[in-house]
């Protein structure tokens, strides 16, 4: 949005210099822009704009699936007022993904900023290095990411019920055994909890910052080295380049992770309010108060982002 | 140069001092890289690893309190008998066939709303550019119910005609994220190219198909394996248009329900843990093969991938 500013200027000098039909022949050839998005305007109208009035009239009536389609019952305010006043889950769960998008945000942008400063620069086997890191981006989407919580999961439910005889096994596979044999002994246990905790909660946010990362090192390269040439001959340390360019010339790319993190991890099935509402539109019961559930949702991210943007766009440069 | 061999000699403690010490801290970066590095590879690998040692073990290998990571009785069973329990191939086929499908039609349709939005100014193309970001912000939620139920109408439920609707239009989930970065890849390319195919007489559209799309096949392959990988562990959208069509990510979402069936027979505590053991191994071998797919044909792509993530400069 912000990089139109080499583009605009360029159509400026064509309208001053050239004679008038020259930019009416810009005109003409920048009319065909249409065409190239008519997909998307027509795929947004028909599966995007439509179903999202349709959601928000669902969401004040009640849906019954009969055999041609579906019939509405209007409820008026009542599926808000439900979800709002009555239906004490619903204030906890907005409540706990608040909770967890603040903390993903917290810990995923610093990390994936620290990981792609760290791949961006030359070193020995960085192909490799670089391959592994994408690698959850591509192996643990969906469905396959919550395959290994399922089973670390089971593991937690095995030590307990089959304990004796399955302890072995749980012992040689889990994570956790890594760290007791590691520190066993010279640590005390509330503390061995806590670093097997954060131990098994690193491999999430790995998981949780592919993207993040390829994006910062998108931008990272498109940092000119000229400026750091020159500022090294006026004798800048590393420590100064990184807060004098590399920080702010970053600022965009942190902007739009920030956003990136914040959607991602509101829209994440792991979140209690998304895994409610899916199961309601999977089982398909409660359309009504889901869709209203997916309203004020939907409306609570707007204002967070919204907030987000106020707050840093003014701060974030843009080297336009 | 005769300073210069002079230099070194007169200030010698002193520079070499300063050059130890630049040593010491480019060494220490270096190592603290290295261990980084070294660390998140571990912690990313070692699930895999994981699973990949245990697929290859006999059930017993794993209550042998001597076997740490290589098993024992090596053995390939497991996967025969994981690939006849998932039905391994009717669910690949069908996964690839759906996967390709999708991917085809949204790094085609992507690449040239992309390319739309990156090299021409039409009237009202930031209202409609908020509209590609709108799509990305939108939780799919509140749109499900009624892309449900209007397909439904529609009689296409059960059928590939919504995935191939969605993709097609560049609004199936995610597609905002992929015209952003088309249109980014698109905005980096030098306004001349433009300007001299003008000359030579080529139109905007003879410029995009035989200058233009040859340029973009990085972001094309990028956007291809990011729906495909995408695709392929995607089960929402699969359960709700497509509810009888057996993909592996569906297989997988109901493992544990299905395994569960299996073991209902058993009774006392030791074939109780032989169960779970059992489930575990199937698990991981059937995760395994879900993932190899993915894995080879990240393989194949992955230069593409890098180039791409190298050249897409992307700007709020």
């Amino acid at each position: 949005m912000a990089a139109c500013g080499g583009e605009i200027r360029m159509q400026r000098k064509v309208k001053s210099k050239g004679p008038a039909y020259k930019s009416s022949l810009m005109q003409r050839r920048n009319r065909t822009g249409y065409v190239f998005i008519t997909p998307f305007l027509i795929g947004f109208a028909l599966f995007m704009f439509i179903p999202m009035i349709q959601s928000f009239i669902f969401s004040f009536n009640d849906i019954k699936i009969v055999e041609e389609g579906y019939t509405l019952i209007p409820k008026g305010l009542y599926n808000y007022k439900n979800i709002l006043m009555i239906d004490t889950r619903f204030r906890q769960n907005i409540v706990t993904s608040f909770g967890l998008t603040i903390r993903d945000t917290l810990v995923v942008v610093p990390f994936s900023f620290f990981a792609a400063l760290i791949l961006s620069k030359e070193f020995k086997g960085r192909t490799i290095a670089r391959a592994v890191f994408f690698l959850p981006v591509i192996v643990s989407t969906g469905v396959l990411a919550t395959i290994g919580m399922k089973d670390s999961v089971m593991m937690m439910m095995m030590s307990r019920d089959a304990a004796s005889a399955a302890n072995s096994m749980q012992d040689s596979f889990s994570a956790s055994s890594l760290v007791n044999l590691l520190f066993s002994g010279s640590l005390p246990i509330s503390m061995l909890e806590t670093i097997s905790q954060a131990t098994s909660g690193i491999y999430e946010y790995i998981i949780k910052s592919g993207i993040q990362i390829i994006i910062f090192i998108g931008g990272l390269n498109t940092i000119s080295p000229s400026l750091y040439e020159s500022s090294n001959i006026e004798g800048a340390t590393a420590w100064v380049n990184f807060w004098k360019i590399t920080f702010p010339m970053c600022g965009p790319y942190i902007l739009l992770n920030l956003v990136y993190t914040i959607i991602d991890s509101f829209t994440n099935l792991s979140n209690p309010l998304i895994s409610r509402i899916r199961n309601d539109l999977m089982g398909l019961k409660n359309f009504g108060i889901a869709s209203a559930a997916a309203w004020i949702y939907f409306i609570a991210i707007f204002i967070v982002l919204g907030i987000v943007f106020a707050v840093l766009q003014r701060r974030v440069f843009y080297h336009e | 140069m005769n300073s210069a061999m002079n230099a070194p000699r007169i200030h010698n403690p002193k520079l070499r001092r300063l050059l130890s010490k630049k040593n010491v801290t480019r060494l220490l970066i270096a190592l603290f890289r290295t261990v980084f590095i070294i660390g998140i590879c571990f912690t990313i690998l070692y699930p895999l690893l994981n699973k990949i040692s245990m697929s290859f073990m006999d059930e017993t290998d794993l209550y042998d309190r001597t076997v740490k990571a290589i098993a024992k009785n090596f053995t390939p069973q497991n996967y025969l008998e994981a690939m006849k329990f998932i039905d391994y191939g009717e669910i690949l086929l069908n996964t690839v066939i759906l996967c390709t499908l999708v991917s085809v039609l949204q790094a085609a349709s992507c690449t040239v709303v992309g390319y739309g939005f990156a090299r021409f100014r039409f009237r009202g193309r930031g209202i409609f550019f908020a509209l590609v970001i709108l799509c990305m912000v939108v939780p799919t939620q509140v749109i499900l119910t009624p892309q449900y139920l209007n397909f439904k109408a529609m009689n296409m439920l059960g059928s590939f005609a919504p995935f191939v609707s969605l993709g097609l239009t560049a609004v199936a989930p995610r597609c905002g994220l992929y015209i952003f970065l088309a249109r980014q890849f698109f905005r980096g390319m030098p306004k001349e190219i433009d300007e001299a195919a003008a000359i030579d007489g080529a139109g905007p559209y003879k410029t995009f198909t035989s200058i233009m799309l040859k340029s973009a096949i990085p972001i094309m392959v990028t956007i291809f394996l990011f729906s495909f990988v995408w695709q392929w562990g995607e089960n929402t959208y699969t359960n709700l248009f497509y509810s009888n069509f057996q993909t592996i990510a569906k297989t997988l979402d109901n493992i544990g329900y299905s395994l569960a069936d299996i073991q209902l027979g058993g009774g006392s505590v030791v074939s109780l843990a032989a169960q779970m053991a059992y489930q575990s191994i199937m698990r991981a071998t059937s995760t395994l093969l879900a993932i190899i797919p993915l894995l080879i044909i990240y393989v194949f792509c992955q230069r593409f991938f890098i180039q791409s993530v190298e050249r897409t400069g992307i700007v709020g």
